[in-house]
């Protein structure tokens, strides 16, 4: 994934980063005030002097002669003042006068000069901010003033700056790093009740901190939202018992008493009741699914997970179907993985949905037709493949065969429910799998593949 | 056989009394739970069939209290929930066997006889002859007329649910709980498919089948000699 993407879908990451950009900008903005207020305003207060002072030197110099303007730089030497007077007369490569220790051999504006003196062994580091300006006679005069103190500050900025950005950092990241763990700790306690809720323990709550804070109160909705649809399930559950045995009881008086008339000596009575009697089977039956799909699809059927081989349970499916497959000259062939293949799930649940599937493909593959079932791993996931010969579904129906009571448009003449395949997908769907239908250069194809790999190191014996 | 009948509904309890007498059982029929739980303690039936949902005590209940004072009569328990957990439910709640409503009598029926007979199982034995058929269950081989015939294991369980129940008849549902290991729907009820090639196998190209087809009923194999 690309850092790009990571900061996309990391709250916390994004968080502490923001929060460190928030403490950079303010750092920045502090530093950068403090260098304006104590080193540029200042520096320009020293630059304005020193133009000034240049010019009425060069002016005394120009009118008075060289004499006096020595001597008024002498004395401006010597007045005390905070920012050290410097100067320089120059002539060509001779130095006429100075107080400073080099002097610049170019001609330019505006020097910065280095200006360390000694004094009883100490050194006094200074810098000369100097003007300077050729006189008539094509002299050289250069007039600074000391701006160490700027010079000093503007380190002292710089260096400020540095500790600044560190601690910042610091302080950001354990600012951003703590706040995200909080939140995400917190977060994850809703998260890891959801899951819960949703692998059918209904009664998962959220446990508030009880302070009562944004996410307490987050807490408290989820866990209100959580009651209702416990309540609506389980009034749900209690409609669908209900519509069983409600149903469930007529049907068997109807069918007693259908095969009371079944038994009857009149001979058109007895043959009416036949008809009426598997009539109320296929009842039963499209009941029986549905109530079933019902149960997975709410999560009220309990599953009874274990430690499934699928290599098993598809041997003993196929098998369960070779006897009609034959009958109807049909070929069911099994490939088998070299491995076995385990998942957690309930076992009877499982071998229906492989039933459903090699029902429908015995149901709908010609005679003489060919069924291949594979077991095997399909992108590192255990899958089960079911592929007929047959003539395979209308591609815009493939997505609506897992609906209920969805039959393709051409499935009109073979006997069905119209929920085989709707178990099918309940029941992948209880199990953290997916079905999918497709059509394939031979006939149809459905994909049951599971989520996980549990253990696929044993070899197949 | 002594048969009681704990069904509250107006039109099956009836029913179900009349054709189990039909079939030749002596039948005492309730409608209410607490009746039940008295007839269950005082009575002494080959079996009971019990609804599981009755008025005043539950059919359950009324199980579990037998069981508790070693009552062992076999219980076949008849419920309107028919889903998967409830049939486990009453099974371990004691049941010898469920059937979910609504049912044909005939499966009933079955059901009621393979219950009665069962403690008195009379296929100890190792061997199993029928006709000209022999049956070693400890070495799981068939022979018949002196040949071997290979059969799957599968078709092996299925010939050995038939002969264990020899002499009664056997339903489609009967077979496929008794010799599939899985609890599931057969869209396509291929019980059928199965047996008749058992039967081909066992037929040898000869006509006599040792296995009866009962017609909407379900499969019998006549009993064994001794």
């Amino acid at each position: 994934m690309s850092f790009r993407r990571r900061v996309e879908r990391n709250f916390t990451l994004r968080v502490t980063l923001s929060f460190l950009a928030a403490v950079y900008f303010a750092t920045a903005v502090l530093l950068g005030s403090l260098y304006i207020l104590a080193v540029r305003l200042g520096e320009e207060a020293v630059r304005k002097e020193v133009e000034a002072e240049t010019l009425s030197l060069a002016e005394t110099y120009e009118s008075k002669g060289q004499l006096d303007a020595i001597a008024a730089l002498e004395r401006r030497r010597n007045i005390p003042a905070p920012n050290k007077a410097f100067d320089a007369l120059i002539e060509g490569t001779r130095v006429i006068t100075t107080n400073l220790p080099s002097v610049p051999s170019k001609s330019a504006r505006w020097h910065r000069i280095e200006a360390d003196l000694y004094h009883d062994g100490d050194e006094y580091d200074h810098e000369a901010l100097s003007r300077e300006v050729r006189l008539y006679d094509g002299r050289r005069l250069i007039v600074g003033r000391d701006i160490e103190t700027f010079s000093d500050r503007k380190e002292w900025i710089v260096e400020t700056g540095s500790w600044a950005t560190i601690i910042a950092t610091l302080l950001g990241l354990a600012g951003g790093l703590t706040l995200s763990r909080i939140i995400s700790r917190r977060l994850a306690r809703v998260n890891k009740t959801m899951k819960a809720v949703m692998d059918g323990n209904l009664g998962e709550r959220i446990q508030p901190t009880g302070s009562n804070d944004d996410f307490d109160q987050l807490s408290v909705t989820f866990n209100s939202m959580l009651d209702r649809i416990e309540m609506l399930i389980g009034s749900v559950s209690r409609v669908s018992d209900s519509i069983a045995h409600e149903l469930r009881t007529p049907l068997m008086r109807l069918r007693a008493s259908l095969e009371e008339l079944s038994e009857s000596p009149t001979p058109a009575v007895k043959a009416a009741a036949k008809p009426a009697l598997e009539e109320a089977d296929r009842l039963q039956q499209t009941f029986d699914a549905l109530l079933r799909i019902a149960r997975i699809e709410t999560g009220r059927h309990q599953l009874s997970r274990s430690k499934v081989v699928l290599n098993v349970l598809v041997d003993d499916a196929v098998e369960y179907y070779l006897a009609e497959a034959e009958a109807r000259q049909q070929q069911i062939t099994v490939d088998q993985s070299a491995q076995q293949l385990f998942v957690q799930g309930d076992r009877d649940l499982l071998f229906q949905a492989v039933a459903n599937l090699l029902d429908n493909a015995v149901k709908f593959t010609p005679s003489g037709g060919q069924i291949n079932t594979t077991v095997g791993l399909m992108d590192n996931r255990p899958a089960i493949v079911v592929r007929d010969s047959g003539p395979g579904v209308v591609a815009s129906s493939l997505p609506r065969l897992g609906e209920r009571f969805y039959r393709a448009p051409d499935a009109g003449h073979i006997a069905g429910t119209g929920l085989g395949l709707a178990l099918v997908a309940a029941v992948a769907h209880a199990h953290g799998a997916v079905v999918e239908f497709s059509n394939d250069d031979r006939g149809f194809k459905a994909v049951l593949m599971f989520a996980t790999l549990e253990a696929t190191t044993s070899q197949k014996a | 056989m002594r048969l009681l009948v704990l069904e509250d509904d107006p039109t099956v309890g009836p029913y179900i009394a009349k054709a189990l007498r039909e079939a030749g059982h002596v039948v005492d029929l309730f409608s209410d739970g607490g009746e039940g739980q008295q007839s269950v303690r005082t009575g002494s039936y080959e079996v009971i069939i019990l609804d599981r949902m009755l008025p005043h005590v539950n059919g359950l209940t009324i199980l579990q209290d037998m069981r508790a004072v070693g009552n062992h009569t076999p219980v076949l328990i008849l419920s309107a929930l028919g889903e998967i957990d409830d049939r486990v439910e009453g099974l371990r709640g004691g049941g010898d066997d469920y059937l979910p409503k609504p049912f044909s009598i005939t499966e009933l029926l079955a059901r009621v006889e393979a219950l009665g007979r069962r403690p008195a199982e009379m296929t100890r034995s190792d061997k199993i002859v029928v006709q000209d058929v022999q049956v070693d269950l400890l070495k799981r081989q068939v022979q018949r007329a002196g040949h071997r015939i290979e059969l799957t294991p599968r078709e092996f369980r299925l010939l050995e649910y038939l002969l264990r129940n020899a002499g009664r008849v056997v339903t489609r549902s009967m077979i496929l709980e008794a010799v599939w290991d899985y609890r599931f729907d057969p869209q396509t009820n291929i019980v059928d498919q199965h047996v008749s090639r058992l039967r081909q196998k066992l037929a040898m190209g000869l006509d006599a089948s040792i296995i009866r087809t009962v017609r909407g009923v379900g499969y019998s194999v006549e009993a064994p000699y001794a």
